[in-house]
């Protein structure tokens, strides 16, 4: 929530995001887990030897769209919700939405861990209202 | 060849953090020398650092001389990439004389040619009884990338096998 009174910028920001995931719930989103790297240092991990620690961690409102499979595997569009991912920005101490998806690992969807390849937003009064994030196997 | 890869990477990697300490990544939860082997790491999206040196393996061959041989004289290929946006204090104007630093870093962190081989899956590290040895590396064309200038050097590595292949 913001803390009020709020300029008139920001509360064109806020009805943007609160429209766009009122608009994600309308067309059946769901939640989906951003499998991020834990911030914890593994001995041998730079030699391929330690697994790496990873911490995964729920966003929504999302989106699910199946894509035409890439040569890999599936590909899927996630149209997520940019106040979810401000909320993680937030807790995780990135500095924008943009580190937030480049240090991602990926996102897990059935058990399966899809490689994220792209990510655009819409923007709102120079703010993100909504991300589409194309991952695929 | 594993080892001979693993044995290559830490001589750069410890020489790196000798040469020039201040050239780190932030990766895996801890600051690391920039010397970063490419298939070591997770796949996924992350971006390639900036002034790091990446490693990446090319093919395997068996010296001709030595092809009879039980332990024949094994090259293996080895490309180190880098890139750079220069620096925000100078504006980014300084580009090329950032690349110019990495490429005398990697000379210099390449010289000598030699390392001990050893087994660096266990603790301490056993030393397998041969080297490591490589040729200088060649460097390739600046490559100008939107305002990225990248470098690829190749590097030509020599190593025995660990067991006798008859």
């Amino acid at each position: 929530m913001p803390d009020f009174p709020i300029t008139h910028d920001e509360a064109r920001r806020h009805a943007a995001m609160r429209t766009a995931d009122a608009l994600l719930r309308a067309m059946g989103a769901v939640s989906v887990t951003l499998r991020l790297p834990a911030n914890i240092a593994v001995a041998n991990s730079d030699l391929g030897l330690g697994t790496p620690a990873v911490e995964d961690v729920e966003i929504g409102p999302v989106v699910l769209r199946d894509l035409p499979p890439s040569r890999t595997g599936a590909r899927a569009e996630l149209l997520v919700s940019a106040a979810s991912v401000a909320d993680q920005v937030a807790r995780r101490n990135f500095n924008s939405a943009d580190e937030l998806f480049d240090a991602a690992l990926g996102v897990v969807r059935d058990g399966r861990l899809l490689r994220i390849e792209d990510v655009t937003s819409d923007s709102f009064a120079d703010e993100p209202f909504l991300f589409r994030v194309v991952a695929t196997e | 060849m594993q080892f001979a890869k693993d044995s290559f990477y830490v001589a750069l990697r410890d020489r790196l953090a000798a040469l020039n300490p201040a050239r780190v990544v932030y990766l895996d939860g801890a600051n690391r020398p920039a010397v970063i082997v490419a298939e070591n790491q997770v796949p996924g999206s992350a971006v390639p650092f900036d002034n790091a040196f990446y490693l990446r393996w090319g093919a395997a061959r068996v010296v001709a001389s030595t092809q009879r041989a039980k332990r024949p004289l094994f090259t293996l290929e080895c490309v180190v990439s880098y890139r750079t946006s220069g620096t925000a204090d100078n504006s980014f104007s300084d580009r090329g004389r950032t690349l110019a630093t990495l490429d005398t870093e990697l000379l210099a962190i390449c010289s000598p040619g030699a390392t001990a081989k050893q087994d660096l899956s266990q603790a301490p590290a056993l030393d397998l009884g041969t080297k490591v040895l490589w040729r200088r590396p060649q460097l390739g064309d600046a490559e100008v990338v939107g305002s990225e200038l990248r470098r690829s050097a190749a590097v030509t590595m020599f190593f025995f096998p660990e067991m006798d292949l008859s």
